[in-house]
């Protein structure tokens, strides 16, 4: 049904890209992006976004774990893969995030849906209250990068029941400085 | 004139919804679960969309297809392989299992997406059949036997995490 297409697209190109522990990293390079992906984009922002700072418009070259750990080069698709990072590169959960940490947006059945990178930790809204971490993510490989607070995302509303998880290379005896 | 429900899923609300999850299996999952993926399943298997008319949809939706740019449709292509996942037919099978194989960067998600779906495919449950020998006015009292379904696999087909190879 598709020879036509398989004959005239563009086979995936990575580049090479592993663990520390030294396991191979599957991942390709994102194309340029049409009119719509920008139109669609627009549309998350005016939904969703009404207080993300918009860091880079849509850009089709990298997805959110390709920002994350592949410098914004390369986008990988795999789950498998962003748990074989997480392990292998010495990664634990962390309770306490500081900037640098990483936000894991993870569903229970779906595993992990989102990565982002904390910036910085703000202030609450009311006085006391606990600092908010805010974050810099690409939703996808067809989204711009914007930033956020960690629980300003759109995923209870593609019918997602997310939790949040912080991840972090720092050693445990850090925690809580 | 293509059918509503078909319609439907190049809007651009629907594919908001699908466009900004990164993990294909989790697209997966939120297609199975939408509405209008829903509707798709019921309108084939009632016969209100054929067959046929999926086949000239897929066609209209791969006009937009460019070498070296993104393909803007790639959710309706995720939907139609979602939908037609249960559909055991010779042309659902070669949907899914040809848009799986396809290796194109223009279409990452929507092919990731079908290598769910063969791989849910294969886990369907064994089919149970009840095999009758009636005559006129005879209502029939059929035995329940076990069949499973044996398929044939070609070479570059996913086959759960194995891709078929020729020895």
């Amino acid at each position: 049904m598709f020879e036509f297409q398989h004959l005239s697209g563009i086979p995936p190109e990575g580049i090479a890209l592993q663990t520390r522990r030294g396991r191979d990293i599957r991942n390709s390079l994102g194309l340029v992006l049409t009119e719509r992906h920008f139109r669609l984009f627009e549309l998350l922002r005016q939904k969703h976004g009404a207080n993300w700072e918009l860091r880079k418009p849509p850009s089709g070259e990298y997805n959110c774990a390709g920002h994350v750990w592949a410098s914004r080069r390369v986008c990988i698709y795999e789950e498998a893969d962003w748990r074989w990072i997480l392990a292998d590169d010495g990664y634990r959960q962390a309770f306490s995030p500081v900037a640098d940490d990483l936000v894991v947006y993870v569903e229970r059945e779906q595993g992990i849906l989102h990565i982002g990178r904390v910036l910085e930790l703000r202030a609450g809204l009311v006085q006391g209250a606990a600092r908010i971490p805010w974050v810099v993510s690409k939703w996808s490989d067809v989204a711009g990068e914007a930033c956020h607070y960690v629980h300003d995302h759109p995923f209870r509303d593609f019918g997602f029941m997310v939790s949040i998880e912080y991840w972090t290379d720092r050693p445990a005896s850090e925690e809580s400085l | 004139m293509t059918h509503p429900v078909l319609d439907t899923l190049v809007s651009d609300e629907f594919a908001l919804r699908f466009a900004f999850v990164s993990n294909p299996r989790a697209v997966h999952r939120a297609l199975q679960r939408s509405e209008e993926v829903g509707r798709l399943r019921s309108a084939i298997s009632q016969g209100e969309v054929t067959e046929c008319s999926i086949r000239t949809f897929i066609a209209e939706l791969l006009r937009a297809l460019e070498y070296g740019t993104r393909f803007p449709n790639e959710y309706a292509l995720a939907a139609l392989a979602v939908a037609l996942e249960t559909r055991l037919t010779p042309f659902a099978e070669e949907f899914v299992t040809d848009l799986a194989r396809l290796d194109l960067a223009e279409t990452p998600i929507a092919i990731r997406v079908a290598r769910e779906t063969v791989r849910r495919r294969l886990r369907l449950p064994i089919n149970k059949t009840k095999q009758f020998t009636l005559s006129n006015g005879d209502r029939g009292a059929g035995d329940w036997r076990e069949a499973r379904v044996v398929r044939r696999v070609a070479v570059g087909q996913v086959v759960g995490d194995f891709l078929v190879e020729a020895s």
